[in-house]
């Protein structure tokens, strides 16, 4: 079955994203911040990368996703971000999405409905 | 200010020559035209040698003016010399025109207004006492032609076919003449000199009102640029409250969610529930403290200001937080000077910074470790002190960890609940106080809080 990482430093979010992935059969790896995610990446090859924004700095999610893509063993894998800003303004202090690696983006709190028939979509 | 008026002043006076000069040509110029039509109409009535010679005369001076003007500019000559220079002119001047008015016709000449000319150009060029002078002088260069022609002492000039000689010999026309002459000299001389006094006083309010303006754009455009980081600074903490809010609230309803759609086994759904609760608790926190720091931005005036004793502070403090101390089985240690000065302060604020900070010390060090806090004062004002043997702060955390919501690494990791708000509000506190706080820490040995209020 399908393995998928999620980078996020709120462990409520990764406790959650875990058990509703876990109950449909993924299996989930988790990492708290942008250093230790790609390393994940690197060791476990996920198929699919979940990734919050706002870890320890701002835009460490966007960071990681360019990393990513750097390499070309990982530049396949499907990265879905997720934020707490859903606020259209605050989208002015994000620069514009020429370089933004993702393919999808959720804003917290997730529905759980929704996260899986986006990771479904996705993988 | 006198730095800023010499040098146009001295531009001024240089074209005022010019003018002057310029202004003599046009004379002389004019007066030859008199001589000669006054000569077409009364033919060889008018002493036609002597006036001509006049008026020569006063075209030779007046290029060695010109030629002398030339050199004061290009000595960039004093302002005393330009005034000299002007003096020189304008009693030339008259000199010149008491000879051709004597010439022609002397006390019965129509043309003695011509003095009035120079009164009101000695208003424009000197100031006000100069005028006044300049009135004096041509009436009593015209009083004196009038006098010694009277006298006979000199030759009159008659003007044969303008007017009948005989009246003229009368010491009434003379006197009326003379009273004539003068007082509309005065009369001219005060009227020009006051409006001349006027345009440049107006000149001179000119000239301020554009430098104080300029400075004033100096400094809107500095405040504007502050205008703008405030702004930028503003966005970015609505940006990170706006995050920090939601954060707790999204958890507890994801996990709420999760137990209602059937998501978590039996087994775990406490569990879950604690959670829960736990960051609704987190969210009451955090929500405290950013009210404290709202509370922060009072200005001073609405805040109660009392005369305290940060001992007394300090020892409330201790004991609220000792019990905590010793659960952790803390060696905790509170050390004050004695004679301490009051300080003028609000009672909220000092207690929120101490709490904040021992607090802080207490969270993050291990049992067993210890935490001393002390109160003295030095020159520049009282000093407290929080030392602790804790986690300590890194050195990439070291410049940040004032910053509003951030939490160094190792904080996380130790202590799950935090606002981060903690340190930013000791912050905001002292700096209200017009005091400075700063931090010296070792990683995994320690951190050392300082604080100074000036008295």
């Amino acid at each position: 079955m399908s393995k998928i990482l999620i980078v996020d430093d709120d462990p409520d979010f990764v406790e959650v994203a875990r058990l509703v992935l876990e109950s449909q059969g993924y299996e989930v790896i988790s990492a708290a911040d942008s250093d230790q995610g790609l390393a994940k990446v690197r060791e476990e090859k996920p198929d699919l990368v979940i990734l919050d924004v706002v870890m320890a700095s701002v835009l460490d999610g966007l960071h990681m996703s360019e990393e990513m893509h750097k390499d070309p063993a990982h530049r396949e894998i499907p990265v879905l971000m997720v934020t707490s800003i859903a606020n259209i303004d605050y989208a002015a202090l994000f620069p514009t999405d020429e370089y933004i690696h993702i393919d999808d983006f959720m804003s917290k709190p997730i529905s759980s409905d929704k996260l899986l028939s986006t990771v479904e979509r996705l993988l | 200010m006198g730095e800023v008026f010499r040098i146009p002043m001295e531009e001024k006076l240089s074209r005022r020559m010019g003018w002057l000069i310029r202004f003599r040509w046009g004379t002389a110029l004019s007066e030859l035209f008199i001589v000669l039509a006054a000569n077409y109409l009364l033919p060889g009535v008018l002493p036609m040698l002597p006036l001509l010679a006049t008026i020569a005369g006063l075209g030779i001076c007046n290029t060695i003016f010109l030629l002398y003007a030339r050199r004061l500019r290009f000595l960039e000559a004093s302002a005393k010399q330009y005034t000299t220079f002007t003096h020189l002119q304008l009693l030339l001047d008259l000199v010149f025109l008491t000879f051709f008015l004597h010439f022609l016709g002397g006390l019965e000449t129509p043309f003695f207004f011509f003095y009035l000319i120079y009164v009101v150009i000695a208003s424009i060029l000197l100031p006000r006492a100069g005028s006044f002078a300049y009135a004096g002088l041509a009436s009593s260069f015209y009083i004196a032609l009038l006098l010694l022609e009277w006298q006979g002492i000199i030759p009159h000039y008659n003007l044969t076919g303008f007017r009948i000689p005989v009246r003229f010999q009368q010491p009434i026309h003379i006197f009326t003449v003379s009273f004539t002459l003068a007082s509309t000299s005065f009369v001219a001389a005060y009227f020009a000199s006051t409006i001349i006094a006027a345009l440049r006083d107006r000149g001179k309010e000119l000239i301020e009102a554009n430098l104080s303006c300029e400075v004033r754009a100096q400094e809107l455009a500095e405040l504007n640029v502050k205008l703008e980081e405030l702004d930028k600074a503003r966005s970015r903490f609505i940006y990170l409250v706006t995050h920090e809010l939601r954060a707790p609230v999204a958890a507890i309803q994801s996990y709420l969610k999760l137990i209602l759609e059937g998501y978590v086994p039996r087994e775990r759904e406490r569990e879950f529930i604690q959670k829960a609760e736990q960051r609704a608790l987190d969210q009451l926190a955090l929500i405290s403290d950013l009210l404290e720091l709202a509370r922060l931005e009072e200005p001073r005036a609405e805040v109660k200001m009392e005369s305290l004793d940060l001992a007394e502070v300090l020892r409330g403090v201790s004991d609220l937080v000792r019990a905590q101390a010793e659960e952790k089985r803390l060696s905790f240690r509170v050390e004050i000077a004695p004679d301490l000065p009051p300080l003028k302060a609000n009672l909220e604020h000092m207690k929120q910074l101490w709490t904040n900070l021992i607090s802080n010390a207490i969270k993050y060090t291990m049992p067993g470790g210890t935490v001393a806090v002390s109160l003295t004062q030095n020159a520049e004002g009282i000093v407290g002190t929080v030392q602790d043997t804790g986690i300590g702060i890194s050195s990439e955390d070291l410049p940040r960890i004032f910053n509003e919501f951030y939490r160094g690494e190792n904080a996380k990791a130790m202590e799950r609940h935090g606002t981060g708000l903690g340190l930013s509000i000791a912050k905001r506190i002292v700096e209200t106080y017009g005091g400075k706080i700063w931090v010296e820490s070792e990683l995994g040995r320690g951190s050392t809080f300082t604080f100074v209020l000036p008295i």
